[in-house]
């Protein structure tokens, strides 16, 4: 085989990554709906690009049904403001072209009333600057990168508290069991560094120490040299803030370099994929959330029975996150009084709104300060909230 | 100590890229064919695997069940797409580059399709052997006896059965191979079956040890391609010298300068030898 022709095959190969980054050319689908219009009569218009189908498609299914559980429980209540919820979406394929197609749509065309984003920081990035280039109020259920509120004025994070607070009490928590010898672990993007960042801050709040933080690409498939630097620096406490499959694939290659520390908390331990995927491993690791259904916040069981009346599974927390951003846009638009865009604007950014998650609180950036997270543990295959003390189902088992 | 135990993490991984690039050497090295949907025949092997799993089915059975598979796909695809380039020489090999091209397209969307963009694995053989201070992953020493015994097995047919002769006959001179009584369209059949078999078994090991997801296919592509040019193409022991220095490559530089140069350092060593040993490390000569 001549020099020429790798050349090509491996010309080719790396033609079609490019192609992939690019994704797919696919417009949006749907006939054009229209917004309410301003008659009083008219269902009030909500667009939202979601991830059915793509790298995202499990987590935007998610969120797709926690948006359509929200508007059929408001609307069998009576709608807002004697008016219907009426939500328009469209599959994003998990692809940012994509999505900023279809909020091009929605705002130019389709002329909608307000906006919930896509799923995740990367697809939320160029939705928002849509948003804010049609002065359009948009709700974000999945977006927990402060980075893409700064500077906005038409954004708002209403389905979850900023990255940095995700895994902030994970060291409070270890040292009340006796563990202060923290390493941190992330991956180079922006969102997961910003949890990494939050724990950084956290273990120096709580006077412990940050005796390495290990950094590896995005791309990384082979974890066996992360674990070993992870194992040199001999921490008891290690805090993955990384996608699923790298938690996956850490903590499994710790176990097999030998090294198993007394506790370990991951950003994404609440994914079914984590405990499916570790099986042993999983047990009495460390995740987080902001809504279970334990937590008895009001309008919790609203959520639930409507979910699993809907759908016939129980919801998790990314659901119960896209829920509570419908739950938001909806009282932002019934404090307002209209759906006149400055005026829900307005209220999502000065407003105080109850939802399942807590009570929605955002700061001049639009970024959230009313939600706090809970951990929780894996026990015997239930994820089972341990701290705080006032929220705990059970006590935790440690070490890990 | 610690620099041993990387090392041999990384002769560990070789052996896993072996496993990997053995079907595409014998596809493209032996047969001439440019298979760029080899990295799809990998992963839905693994998700193949997962999905019997899933049905309480022992993966080392899932192994024999999706090489069968494999082979028998392999089989059709070659007959239907491949076996139809009518063109020889350079411009066949850019048409079948082409058609496979689309193949590995179609291969990720049916996977995407079936198991979802979703990463999957298997919580099997997580463990580690301990020898002294160091530490074996099971999973990966599982792949380095599937890899050797693979090895053997593809370099004894090819060298000393008739059928394995035959196929090489085929590729070198199909009008001479089918003067000697040699039907080249079965002996095509049956190495792209091998090939795709070869593919699956990669792909069963990899769901055991890492997570795996259709859209990952092109990148167990471009391993399997740079292994076979460090080792030179259709040189199976040349091959499992070049999974080894990636692997170990790979690891060593993951310890050392960080991920970002373990994750760039395949591409790089791609580079190299094509600027400076564009035949491979080990080639053989006169192909």
């Amino acid at each position: 085989m001549s020099k020429s022709f790798v050349f090509s095959a491996v010309g080719v190969v790396a033609a079609s990554l490019a192609l992939a980054a690019c994704g797919s050319s696919g417009g949006s689908s749907g006939g054009s709906s229209g917004g309410s219009g301003g008659n009083s009569s008219d269902p009030i218009v909500i667009g939202a690009s979601v991830s059915s189908t793509g790298a995202y498609a499990s987590s935007g299914t998610n969120v797709a049904e926690g948006y359509q559980a929200a508007v059929d429980v408001i609307n069998k209540s009576g709608g807002v403001l004697g008016r219907k919820l009426k939500l328009e979406t469209k599959d994003d394929k998990s692809d940012a072209g994509t999505v900023s197609r279809i909020y091009t749509t929605f705002l130019a065309q389709d002329h909608v009333d307000a906006l919930l984003s896509p799923y995740g920081s990367e697809l939320a990035g160029p939705a928002s600057q849509l948003a804010e280039r049609y002065k359009t109020p948009m709700a974000h259920s999945q977006t927990s990168s402060p980075d893409v509120f700064t500077g906005t004025k038409w954004n708002v994070m209403a389905g979850l508290g900023p990255g940095s607070t995700v895994l902030a009490e994970v060291p409070a928590f270890a040292k009340l069991h006796g563990y202060t010898r923290v390493t941190l672990v992330n991956n180079d993007l922006d969102a997961y560094s910003q949890i990494c960042d939050g724990a950084a801050a956290a273990v120096k709040a709580a006077g412990s120490t940050l005796v390495s933080r290990v950094t590896y690409a995005i791309s990384t498939s082979d974890f066996s040299s992360t674990a070993l630097k992870i194992k040199q620096s001999n921490p008891q406490v290690v805090i993955e803030c990384s996608a699923i499959q790298d938690t996956i694939g850490i903590t499994r290659a710790m176990n097999q370099q030998g090294f198993r520390p007394k506790l370990i908390a991951s950003a994404t331990a609440e994914d079914p994929a984590f405990v499916k995927s570790l099986g042993s491993l999983a047990n009495k690791a460390i995740g987080y959330s902001i809504w279970a259904p334990t937590l008895k916040l009001p309008g919790g069981s609203d959520f639930t029975a409507a979910f699993k009346a809907r759908y016939h599974a129980d919801p998790n927390g990314q659901s119960a996150a896209a829920y509570a951003t419908v739950q938001v846009l909806a009282a932002a638009i019934k404090a307002a009084g209209s759906t006149d865009k400055t005026k829900v604007n307005a209220q999502l950014h000065s407003g105080q709104f109850p939802t399942i998650l807590g009570t929605y609180k955002v700061n001049a950036d639009g970024v959230q300060e009313g939600y706090t997270p809970v951990l929780d543990q894996y026990q015997n295959g239930s994820l089972l909230i341990v701290y705080p003390k006032s929220d705990a189902s059970v006590p935790a088992q440690l070490p890990y | 100590m610690v620099y041993l135990q990387v090392l041999l993490n990384g002769v560990l991984l070789g052996g896993f890229y072996l496993l990997m690039a053995q079907g595409l050497n014998l596809i493209f090295g032996v047969m001439g064919i440019v298979n760029l949907a080899h990295g799809a025949f990998i992963v839905l092997g693994g998700l193949g695997v997962y999905s019997l799993d899933q049905r309480g089915i022992n993966p080392f059975l899932g192994l024999v069940i999706v090489m069968v598979a494999a082979a028998i796909v392999g089989a059709i695809v070659q007959w239907l797409v491949i076996e139809r380039i009518k063109a020889t020489g350079k411009q066949g090999e850019l048409l079948s580059l082409m058609a496979t091209f689309g193949l590995s397209y179609i291969a990720i969307n049916i996977g995407q399709k079936e198991w979802g963009s979703d990463f999957k694995t298997i919580p099997y053989l997580q463990s580690a052997v301990h020898v002294g201070s160091l530490r074996f992953s099971v999973s990966l020493l599982v792949g380095v006896g599937l890899a050797a015994v693979m090895t053997a097995a593809i370099f004894g047919w090819l060298g000393h059965t008739r059928q394995g002769k035959s196929l090489v006959a085929t590729s070198q001179n199909p009008l001479g191979a089918g003067t000697c009584g040699i039907n080249p369209l079965r002996a095509r059949l049956i190495g792209f079956s091998v090939g795709a078999a070869l593919a699956a078994a990669a792909g069963m090991l990899l769901v055991l040890t890492q997570p795996i997801a259709p859209q990952l296919s092109t990148n167990y592509t471009i391993i399997a391609f740079v292994v076979i040019a460090l080792g030179g193409i259709g040189n199976y022991a040349g091959a499992a010298l070049g999974a080894v220095l990636v692997g170990a490559v790979q690891t060593l530089s993951g310890y050392q300068f960080g991920s970002v140069i373990q994750e760039a350092a395949p591409y790089l060593m791609l580079i190299l030898i094509m600027l400076f040993r564009p035949n491979g490390l080990f080639a053989r000569q006169g192909r």
